[in-house]
């Protein structure tokens, strides 16, 4: 019955790595910049290169090994629906198998394979920066990011305030939906089996609990944060200021390296 | 019923750097008609012990077995019937538009049929001391925080339990709103029969209460026995960090003092007679 909490997908774990010193707006950039060099990668040997990159920082960035699949395992459903899409439904190449009137076409498997490295490295690249990375810093990235929007009218600082708040109380609601899902089971309730229709019935006594206790915790955080007088970003100073240090020039620097040496080699 | 617990033990999340131990080799029976109580610091794990009892959650090694035989996966509905468990601010749990149709769901996903359900809902709330006619048709959401911990309660006697779990049934009420649930838990033993289990983290409430108390330390069972056995050695109790009921450590402090007094008090009202029997004075 630990459904919800086994779930550990990108949540953050604290260490002293090398990313986890970086600063959450360079490896922001980089990620960023390693994605675009994901989609242009066409090569085995770029892709290679590509494993090298991301094994490394994931030996070293002190995360256990079995905590980072385990985490993996809700994305293991989707590589392998895309892989049984394109081997079914990807024509051209040579037949390889003939099933009555479907037929398996090694187009399809070459392109269903491609696509599954492709997400696997999007997947583990970008749970590196959201398991090396606090919800904080990350949030705090957001904001410098949407400082220029601003300008333009946009509540950049508020869009921040909100996922901080979000992501904060992500693990509260886990712990809180198991909590009732555990009482109304003692009550008899069955959450597992039944049709379609009588599971989402069956949800109601969980979602009714959890709106009602959302709905009050949103109501002592917003009196809580007015009795110490927030009124938004207006002037509002930092406890933590993002310093950028050299070395995250350099990360953002070497990402875009990459990206140059893949696009001019056409790796 | 009644329900073993051989050299349990739970751990949350294991193999992730989040693992926690939260119940070390526990061993406990609870019999037919006890009355226990299970105290321990926040975190020693007692909600965890208790949701061992109705299968909610499994032991991570060890076994647990009622009326002899080990709890396979077929039994955990028959087993929720008969052992009800009352979580901890169990008002956070209702969800029916009216109070009686929350008390009722229990009795519903028995599948008995709509008279027995009704009968059901309108005794359970009597036990609790809330009248059915009165606020049958009330939202629950309407109601004051001891009221809708009552209608949680009712919740789970509608299944009629054989043994009964309260995880911490006074958190958060006042003295008085304290004193009434817990007199009317002893009611529920003493009457209907139930087999209790309550936990808690005050001495105090149990002490004068309970058949058996059960400490808990870090997840440790560090000490079983009755209410007189556990509080016979006051200083172990205070090193484990749980202090005596305030009677008890009177007496022990009046021990230390010389006077001959016995250990095992609980209640001002035994306190007094103890007093007045050491001094002499002839009791009416
Ligand atoms: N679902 C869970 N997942 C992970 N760890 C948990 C979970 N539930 C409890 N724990 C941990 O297990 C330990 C025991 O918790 P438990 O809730 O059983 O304590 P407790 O004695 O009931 O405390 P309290 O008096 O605060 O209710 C704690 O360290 C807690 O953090
Ligand atoms: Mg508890």
């Amino acid at each position: 019955m630990n459904m919800f909490r086994s779930i550990t997908i990108g949540q953050y774990l604290p260490g002293d790595s090398l990313l986890h010193r970086l600063d959450p707006r360079a490896k922001f950039i980089a990620l960023l910049l390693f994605i675009v060099a994901i989609f242009l990668v066409n090569t085995y040997w770029g892709y290679l290169i590509l494993a090298v990159i991301v094994t490394t920082f994931l030996f070293t960035s002190g995360i256990p090994l079995s905590y980072f699949f385990r985490g993996l395992r809700p994305v293991y459903y989707i590589m392998l629906f895309t892989l049984l899409i394109h081997i079914f439904f990807t024509k051209g190449g040579s037949v390889l198998l003939r099933l009555g009137p479907a037929t398996i076409d090694s187009y399809g498997i070459y392109l269903g394979f491609y696509m599954v490295l492709r997400i696997i490295f999007l997947v583990v690249s970008t749970s590196l920066l959201t398991l090396t990375t606090s919800p904080i810093a990350l949030t705090d990235a957001l904001e410098y990011f949407m400082k220029p929007l601003s300008y333009l009218g946009v509540p950049a600082h508020e869009i921040a305030m909100m996922m901080t708040i979000a992501l904060r109380f992500i693990p509260t609601l886990m712990e809180e939906s198991e909590k009732i899902m555990k009482a109304q089971m003692a009550r008899g309730a069955d959450f597992e089996s039944g049709n379609i229709i009588n599971r989402a019935k069956n949800l109601v006594p969980l979602l009714v609990p959890l709106f009602v206790s959302s709905f009050r915790r949103a109501d002592e955080l917003a009196i809580a944060m007015e009795a110490r007088c927030y009124r938004g970003g207006m002037g509002r100073t930092r406890l933590r200021e993002l310093q950028a240090t050299p070395r995250d020039f350099l990360a953002v620097a070497v990402a875009g390296l990459i990206i140059a040496v893949i696009a001019g080699t056409g790796l | 019923m009644q329900i073993k617990l051989e050299n349990v033990s739970h751990t949350y999340m294991p193999g992730t750097p989040f693992e926690t131990r939260a119940l070390i080799d526990i061993n406990l029976t609870i019999e037919q008609g006890e009355y226990l109580a299970i105290i321990g610091q926040t975190g020693s794990g007692k909600s965890t012990l208790v949701q061992h009892l109705n299968g909610l959650l499994k032991p991570t090694s060890g076994r647990i077995l009622i009326d002899g035989k080990e709890v396979d996966k077929t039994a955990y509905r028959e087993i929720r019937r008969r052992v009800g468990l009352i979580f901890q601010f169990p008002e956070q749990q209702l969800f029916a538009e009216t109070v009686f149709e929350d008390v009722a769901f229990g009795p519903k996903n028995l599948g008995l049929p709509e008279a027995e359900v009704r009968r059901r809902v309108e005794n359970a709330m009597l036990l609790v001391g809330l009248d059915p006619q009165e606020l049958g048709d009330r939202s629950p959401f309407t109601l004051s925080g001891g009221q809708m911990r009552r209608i949680a309660m009712a919740g789970v006697l509608a299944m009629e339990p054989e043994v009964l779990i309260l995880d911490e049934p006074a958190a958060g009420l006042d003295p008085r709103g304290k004193k009434e649930i817990l007199d009317q838990i002893d009611r529920l033993h003493r009457e209907e029969g139930l087999t209790v289990v309550l936990v808690s983290h005050s001495m105090e409430d149990v002490a004068s209460r309970a058949k058996h108390l059960l400490v808990l330390v870090d997840g440790r069972q560090k000490m079983y026995g009755t209410p007189a056995e556990v509080f016979r050695d006051g200083q172990e109790l205070a090193e484990m960090g749980l202090g005596l009921p305030q009677m008890c450590l009177l007496m022990h402090k009046l021990r230390a003092a010389g006077k001959d007094v016995p250990t095992d008090i609980f209640t001002v009202e035994d306190a007094r007679d103890a007093i007045l029997k050491m001094l002499g004075v002839p009791q009416t």
